[in-house]
């Protein structure tokens, strides 16, 4: 008599398997437009509060997010387009070394 | 009980544990004096006063061992409770080398700072340096050897360099003391430099990223605690309010961000968020008021627990799934989950979500920069702000224990990795919300800052929110780079390659220079020794007869020169 091999997700440790909702479909393509009204609803407090700031552009309404917006951008921009595409190597560049393993 | 403590230095405790597990075998212990050490050094720590103790005249010098005082005892205690959670992180490793390494390292970097003259803080500097290397050795691999050799090279680098301004320093003042340096002199620019390659300056900072992701499991997350801090509180010391620290400071905060994002191993991610953080460290020295110097003091003191805590998350997933590159990494919160959600409370303290420590000691720094009217350094510590965020906030996260689900299914980290990266999670949310504890620590007592205004609150949120969102746009159109294994040149290139190829094509040229010489050399040779062989040889032209009235001629000439010589010389 032979047994039915384990499926991948009978080794999920038991107190993860609450959570695997994170993985769904739903999640991934509608937390893009939640993430937009949080943001929205922040940036519109600057309307309601006035900002006190030390620098004084900074009290612009929905500086922060905007800025918080672009540099991430920016960021994730510069790295891909300078830092990869001229500075990329191959993994064994160093003699083979490939880092951790 | 307390006085058998009082004014003991607490790096007594912590070296002579090292030195023990140097030579013993038995690995309990071993792992009993990397937990009973850094508890002893507590005990030492909370019966010191303020003041100077431990001198001891040597060689000429008056070392003063132990300077305790408002800078040093903030720094003091986190390197005591950071030696105490790495004690705990590595119980499980059967390793001397990285238990007696370990643990004289810890003791150096503590050594270091309770240091009052030069003198003391080069030979624990010194200390740091050769303890230190043998946790990237302790890895036992081609790459490690390779790169704590480098590591070895830039770390004595910087302690000749110390040890060469010190003693300008001291000729051009006459004193030792380890207080305020300035960039006057020419000794005080040498130790300026030597505090800059531990503290990881631009174009300085390669032999960070090279050996740290190198070393043990272990290893890197003691080594992540200590030498920059050490070099950040040296700098707080001898150069605080230095104009340039702020603008290398600033460079320090963006340039590690780029680099990051495209960085496929997840421990070298970590190894430019440091350096990253350490940037805001240092325009806060740099600023130099009491509130940017508080901010650098509490900055350092939640720096090292969570970066410590997000280093001892990628380390017990490489101790488990055998790889920390983002590449093969995904789905792992299926199978430990306690390591990431101890993972995303390191990344939220490091994003300096309210709540959590970050946030209290982060904005310390950014409110002194804003009060300096410095609004250009403000706008790049926003940005790097941001940075943080996306390559410690989420990527780290996200790749390792979310994104693509690779299909690893292993076990949970061992319990006292579990229980190391608790507590470090704890002090972590309990510093966030007690952050009076915090401060009550700091150098300046007079410097009031309140973390949790609505301002304050809501600016960060926004900030952090719309870099989220970003993240999510990004991710959803497809224009969020891919992981792939890769490497990227760093200033490392310049001496592993470009220096490397000089070398090569010196010793090369040499080579050919001194094959040319000896080619030359033997013609030269052969040219006198074929004229000699022609004059004294036996077929040689004095072996041939030679008329004897020849010969008489001419000793009748050399007597006459002897005589005219003789004649004249009376």
């Amino acid at each position: 008599m032979s047994q039915k091999p384990a499926k991948k997700d009978d080794l999920v440790h038991p107190i993860a398997r609450p959570f695997l909702w994170l993985e769904s479909k739903w999640l991934a393509s509608s937390v893009v437009w939640v993430l937009g009204l949080v943001v929205v609803a922040l940036g519109a407090v600057d309307f309601f509060h006035p900002r006190h700031e030390y620098l004084d552009f900074a009290q612009t309404p929905g500086f922060y997010v905007l800025a918080g917006f672009i540099s991430f951008v920016a960021a994730v921009m510069g790295g891909w387009f300078v830092i990869r595409q001229f500075l990329g190597r191959a993994e064994n560049y160093w003699d083979g070394e490939a880092g951790d393993e | 009980m307390s006085e058998l403590f009082a004014n003991i230095s607490p790096a007594l405790p912590i070296i002579i544990a090292g030195l023990i597990a140097a030579v013993v075998p038995n690995n309990t212990v071993r792992k009993g004096l990397a937990l009973f050490a850094p508890v002893l050094a507590g005990l030492c720590w909370f019966n010191l006063e303020i003041g100077t103790y431990g001198v001891i005249e040597f060689g000429g010098f008056t070392l003063e061992t132990l300077r305790y005082d408002e800078i040093s005892r903030i720094w003091s205690l986190i390197f005591i409770i950071a030696a105490f959670l790495n004690g705990l992180y590595g119980l499980h490793e059967k390793d001397r080398v990285t238990d007696a390494a370990g643990l004289i390292y810890a003791g150096g970097a503590l050594g270091a700072v309770f240091a009052g003259d030069l003198m003391t803080l080069f030979l624990f500097w010194e200390v740091t340096a050769i303890s230190s290397v043998f946790l990237i050795w302790s890895a036992r691999n081609r790459a490690a050897t390779k790169a704590g050799l480098r590591y070895l090279a830039i770390h004595v680098l910087s302690g000749v360099l110390l040890l060469t301004g010190a003693v300008i320093h001291a000729g051009e003042t006459g004193s030792w003391a380890f207080d305020n340096i300035g960039l006057d002199t020419p000794g005080g620019f040498l130790i300026f430099i030597a505090f800059g390659i531990k503290c990881a300056f631009p174009f300085l900072h390669n032999w960070l990223q090279d050996a740290y992701p190198k070393a043990t499991v272990v290893g890197t997350v003691i080594l992540s605690a200590f030498t920059t801090k050490m070099a950040v509180y040296a700098l707080a010391r001898g150069f605080a309010g230095e104009d340039s620290l702020i603008y290398i400071g600033a460079i320090m905060t963006i340039f590690p961000v780029f680099f990051a994002v495209v960085e496929n191993d997840l421990r070298k991610v970590l190894a430019y968020s440091l350096n990253n953080q350490l940037g805001f460290m240092v325009v806060g020295i740099g600023i130099g008021t009491e509130l940017a110097i508080n901010g650098a003091a509490a900055h350092a003191f939640v720096h090292i627990l969570y970066k410590g805590l997000l280093f001892m998350s990628m380390g017990a997933v490489l101790h488990r799934v055998g790889t920390a590159k983002a590449s093969e990494l995904g789905g792992l919160f299926k199978s430990m989950p306690a390591t990431t959600v101890f993972c995303l409370v390191g990344s939220a303290s490091i994003s300096a979500f309210p709540l959590f420590s970050g946030f209290v000691a982060k904005s310390m720094i950014l409110a002194a920069v804003a009060q300096d009217g410095n609004w250009l350094i403000w706008l790049v510590l926003v940005f790097a702000s941001a940075g943080v965020l996306e390559h410690s906030g989420i990527k780290i996260p996200f790749f390792a224990f979310f994104s693509h689900d690779r299909g690893h299914r292993v076990r949970e980290a061992p319990v006292n990795m579990l229980m190391a990266m608790g507590l470090g999670a704890l002090l972590c949310v309990y510093l966030g919300i007690n952050y009076g504890k915090l401060y009550d620590l700091l150098p300046y007592q007079n410097s009031i800052y309140e973390p949790y205004t609505f301002d304050h609150v809501v600016g960060q949120m926004q900030l952090l929110m719309g870099a989220i969102f970003a993240f999510a746009v990004l991710l959803r159109i497809g224009a969020y780079p891919e992981e792939k294994r890769s490497v990227n040149l760093d200033t490392d290139w310049v001496y592993r390659r470009l220096g490397d190829g000089l070398a090569r094509w010196t010793w090369l040229m040499l080579d050919r220079l001194s094959a040319s010489a000896g080619n030359a050399w033997g013609r030269l040779m052969s040219g006198i020794g074929g004229r000699l062989y022609q004059v004294f040889s036996p077929i040689g032209a004095l072996s041939r007869d030679i008329p004897s009235g020849v010969l008489a001629i001419w000793t009748s000439a050399l007597l006459a020169v002897v005589l005219i010589i003789a004649y004249f010389s009376t």
